[in-house]
């Protein structure tokens, strides 16, 4: 069986396993026994069924999941209280999460009207456009990758300063990193070879702020780079070397 | 020498695909069901990068990062946090904990196996 099939039937597998303890859990909720942890389990196992199926391509379980699972998670964080109605909305969710899972496993359609009906009853109590929203809009299938590209370190880059042929950039980048850089498992060394893939790099390291022995911190940072990198790749993909360290 | 990724998630699933795409790129990889089991194995398999997942049962995400953090012996190891969520909040927390980066899943396999490259040696 090809790799990622076998997966896609461990998932539907592991589903069963998830549905089974989600029902537990809203059972728990709705006979008022459940705690705080009886909370969170029912909203991991709705979590991690959107996880498995955004990576398969699932959207109408992705679509689902997320709108079921933000509703729980207003519960979790005390911003919802649970009543008469909002069980009976959960519970009649657990169902079609169920449903929306063995649909998906055999390829079979469902009706759409009920699920749409359904994702409003949850809008009622969770709303419309809730700020995780945006991750149900993304292509799924094992394809995208968002990253952090908002860089706010203390990275200059200056374009072009030099005369290039003209299908390549050249860019100049100060690049001054804070102790969090490194205390957070980051490695200059790594992110100066990263770069050598783009283009052509030379770097001048800064020592000046080195201070004598006896008053340097082991784990500060005092070093920086004058870097200049001539690429035929943009400005983005530059600053994307550096995706990981944006506030470091 | 191959790199060691130690993959921590709650999900089968995730754990699955994660060994499927990065034993391909020709990483070893190891596997915990979260972030008590991830510090568990920490010491048997001294991954070169570890990946985790966020919401977990027993110990999260934020935990585990703190916990290997907290480890003269782990903690300059990379952690990338592989999660659904893209929250700016969550991702100030991890970044605190001590978190290296932060994909969002589904994740791309080349872009992933790139991000590990960045920042292992």
């Amino acid at each position: 069986m090809d790799p990622m099939e076998e997966i896609k039937q461990t998932f539907f597998i592991e589903c069963e396993d998830l549905l089974e303890e989600l029902n537990d859990g809203l059972t728990a909720m709705s006979d008022g026994s459940a705690d705080a942890e009886t909370v969170n389990a029912v909203f991991r196992a709705a979590h991690s069924i959107k996880g498995g199926a955004g990576a398969f391509a699932l959207d109408d379980l992705v679509r689902f999941a997320h709108k079921f699972e933000t509703t729980l998670d207003e519960v979790r964080q005390e911003r919802l209280e649970v009543n008469a109605d909002l069980m009976s909305v959960f519970l009649r969710s657990g169902d079609m999460l169920a449903d929306l899972v063995h649909s998906s496993r055999d390829g079979v359609d469902i009706d759409a009207v009920a699920v749409d009906e359904l994702i409003a009853e949850l809008e009622a109590f969770c709303g419309s456009d809730d700020a995780a929203g945006g991750e149900t809009e993304e292509k799924t299938d094992f394809q995208p990758m968002a990253l952090d590209l908002d860089l706010d370190l203390d990275l200059g880059l200056g374009e072009e300063e030099e005369p290039s042929p003209p299908s390549l950039n050249a860019f100049n980048i100060l690049f001054r990193p804070r102790k969090e850089l490194y205390a957070n498992g980051n490695e200059t060394s790594f992110l100066l070879r990263a770069l050598t893939d783009l283009g052509t790099v030379t770097s001048k390291c800064d020592f000046s702020n080195v201070p004598l022995l006896d008053e340097l911190d082991p784990e500060g940072a005092c070093l920086e780079w004058r870097i200049t990198v001539t690429t035929e790749f943009d400005e983005a993909q530059v600053r994307e070397v550096f995706d990981f360290v944006e506030s470091d | 020498m191959a790199l060691t990724i130690l993959a921590v998630d709650d999900s089968r699933t995730m754990r699955d695909m994660l060994s499927f795409a990065l034993k391909g790129a020709g990483f070893d990889v190891s596997v915990a069901e979260d972030g008590v089991h991830g510090l568990e194995v920490l010491p048997d398999v001294c991954p070169d990068v570890i990946i985790t997942d966020m919401n977990m049962p027993r110990m999260d995400g934020l935990g585990f990062i703190k916990g290997v953090r907290s480890d003269n012996s782990f903690r300059a190891i990379p952690i990338l946090v592989l999660t659904t969520e893209s929250g700016a909040e969550l991702k100030a927390k991890a970044r605190e904990a001590g978190a290296t980066g932060w994909i969002v899943k589904p994740f791309d396999k080349d872009k992933l196996v790139a991000a590990i490259r960045r920042i292992a040696a």
